[in-house]
């Protein structure tokens, strides 16, 4: 059996927490899910540093990022996801409320794998993140276990 | 009237040149005359000498020669003689200068032969022998006669020439007096008349300065007024782009609590028993309705802030190629239908290609959804290019139509002549279409009768500025 990437799941609003991780379950993706409630956290997460230093396990398979979250935004985390050696590859799914143009173009500049508007309603919202979870951490395969499959 | 003015300005400008033109003239005469009789006046004094001469040498002729008659003092008979000369001279130098007079020249001829017979007279006197003093000789009394009367006739003709010297000094001091009334005449009316241009300047040059104080507060108070309608105009997009942004943000903020809502149903309804009474249930399904509506009309809001927005990416578009991939998109919405298609040239126009294909998406979109209760639909789509400046494209359909009262609704957004169970839809179309096509500097208005069907018509200008 192959390893199955984690996936990390970065949104300040519990509520769409909630609703992300029973869209998941419904969807049968059964992977774990890593939840942190802001971009700081998940940069840290991510880096194996700050209340996540020496922390055990791999990177996640995909990091689905909320766009807009106090403090550090989805965008910036992005960016030093990609400005860093071992982060440059981790599959990013930007999933978002807003169709702003200038979101979308800022979000690809800076190599997003994937651009999701929410969908208001709650059943479209559940079909997307049950396929969101089947592609990225299901299908796709990361290149941190390309790597160790090598 | 400043038209009026000017002539009225120029005539008195002309009248007054004319009038020191003249005076001039006059001025120029009158000093000629002065001139001229002054010259009479000399050669009128050199008679009256020349007569004065004549006289004094005849007198003095006769009386020397009288004094020789009487003494025999040859130093007499010389005098005599002598004067004798100086008179002819002085008679012919008289006759030469009265040559050219026609007063006087009759008088003066007049006296020449009394003059010659003194003369005679005295030479008589002359030819005698010296009497001693003791006898006067006939001859004495002639001499003395003639020499009085050549005296009386030139005392006459001296009179003549006083008089005409008189006469003529009167003549031309009236004259003089006319003309110099004449010239202060002329220029007293000169000064009038400049008095009267300046008098019409200074009243135009009022007048002016009314007209222009009068313009000035009126431009200043044009400026105002275009200043505030300036002020206006920025407020106004001001509190359009705040109304705008208002509802983007209004609506974007909403998606999320609606999704919640919508999600957190959901889980609640699972985490319930799986059968529950029907009630519930229909609760349950009007609430998820009602909240999947809301969520519609909040994406519906955010895209047609979006058709506002965003920037035009003006490219040729072939209308016919939009209209066909409209029809193909929308041929789910035709399936089981029967609908004759009668679709005509279309232009191409500049304009941008998605906004345009969702124009003819919502158009075609309506007229499929208004023509479902026909057996057969006729959904037509033409152009008319007639116009100098623009196409004119419609869709025409034999419809459900509507009433024309309510037209002006038609294109506002939410607005809707149908109720939700006739016609399905939210009514953010039309104004989807306005938006757009006013975007594209056209115009969109449409027509309809109930039951009658409905034409929709917009306007793409054929030249983009």
């Amino acid at each position: 059996m192959e390893a199955v990437a984690d996936i990390l799941l970065v949104e300040d609003n519990p509520r769409d927490v909630t609703l992300t991780l029973s869209a998941l379950k419904a969807g049968n993706v059964a992977n774990d899910v890593m939840v942190l409630r802001d971009g700081a956290e998940a940069l840290d997460y991510l880096m194996y540093r700050g209340r996540f230093e020496g922390r055990l396990g791999p990177l996640p398979g995909v990091v689905l990022l909320d766009l807009k979250m106090p403090k550090v935004d989805g965008l910036e985390v992005l960016r030093q996801m990609r400005n860093h050696p071992a982060l440059k590859f981790v599959p990013v799914v930007m999933l978002t409320s807003s169709r702003e143009e200038r979101d979308i173009v800022a979000s690809y500049r800076l190599g997003v794998n994937a651009y999701v508007v929410k969908p208001v309603d709650f059943d479209q919202f559940a079909d997307a993140i049950r396929q969101l979870g089947l592609f990225w951490a299901v299908l796709n395969v990361p290149p941190s276990l390309a790597v160790q499959g090598e | 009237m400043t038209l009026q003015f000017e002539r009225k300005l120029k005539l008195t400008l002309w009248a007054m040149t004319l009038l020191f033109g003249v005076a001039a003239w006059l001025a120029f005469q009158n000093s000629r005359r002065f001139v001229n009789s002054s010259s009479v006046g000399a050669r009128n004094d050199d008679l009256h000498l020349g007569i004065e001469k004549l006289d004094r040498h005849l007198l003095e002729a006769e009386s020397a020669a009288r004094g020789w008659l009487l003494t025999a003092d040859p130093a007499l008979a010389q005098r005599a003689r002598a004067a004798k000369a100086a008179a002819l001279l002085d008679k012919d130098a008289l006759l030469l200068l009265v040559e050219k007079n026609d007063a006087v020249r009759t008088q003066a001829t007049a006296m020449v032969s009394p003059v010659l017979l003194a003369m005679a007279g005295i030479d008589d006197l002359l030819a005698s022998v010296p009497t001693q003093g003791q006898a006067i000789p006939k001859k004495w009394d002639e001499a003395v006669t003639a020499t009085a009367e050549a005296r009386k006739s030139l005392l006459a003709l001296d009179g003549e020439v006083r008089q005409l010297a008189i006469e003529r000094e009167e003549a031309s001091r009236s004259n003089n007096k006319l003309s110099t009334q004449l010239l202060y005449g002329l220029i007293g009316s000169a000064f009038v008349a400049l008095c009267g241009s300046l008098v019409l300047i200074e009243s135009n040059l009022a007048h002016w300065r009314e007209a222009d104080a009068k313009l000035k507060q009126l431009n200043s108070r044009l400026e105002a007024a275009n200043d505030a309608l300036l002020r206006q105009t920025l407020e106004l997009k001001y509190v359009n782009e705040e109304l705008e942004a208002f509802s983007y943000s209004v609506s974007h903020d909403l998606r999320a609590p609606i999704r919640h809502i919508g999600g957190f149903l959901k889980l609640l309804r699972n985490s319930l028993e799986p059968r529950l009474p029907a009630m519930a249930e229909d609760f349950f399904t009007t609430i998820t309705d009602a909240t999947r509506e809301m969520g519609t009309m909040v994406d519906e809001l955010l895209a047609f802030s979006r058709v506002g927005r965003a920037e035009l990416v003006l490219v040729q578009v072939p209308l016919s190629e939009i209209m066909e991939e409209a029809r193909k998109a929308l041929t789910p919405e035709t399936v089981s239908r029967n609908i004759q298609w009668q679709v005509g040239s279309l232009p191409q126009v500049e304009a941008d290609r998605s906004m345009i294909r969702l124009v003819f998406l919502n158009l075609v979109s309506n007229a499929i959804k208004y023509t479902r209760v026909r057996e057969t639909a006729v959904i037509e789509v033409g152009c008319d290019s007639s116009a100098p400046h623009e196409h004119v494209i419609y869709v025409r359909d034999n419809g459900v139509g509507f009433d024309m009262t309510y037209v002006a609704k038609l294109f506002g957004v939410f607005q809707r002549l149908h109720t939700q169970e006739e016609f399905e839809g939210t009514g953010i179309g039309l104004a989807n279409v306005r938006r757009i096509i006013h975007r594209h500097d056209g115009r969109v208005w449409a027509e309809g009768q109930i039951d009658r069907g409905a034409v929709f018509y917009f306007s793409l200008p054929k030249h983009v500025k």
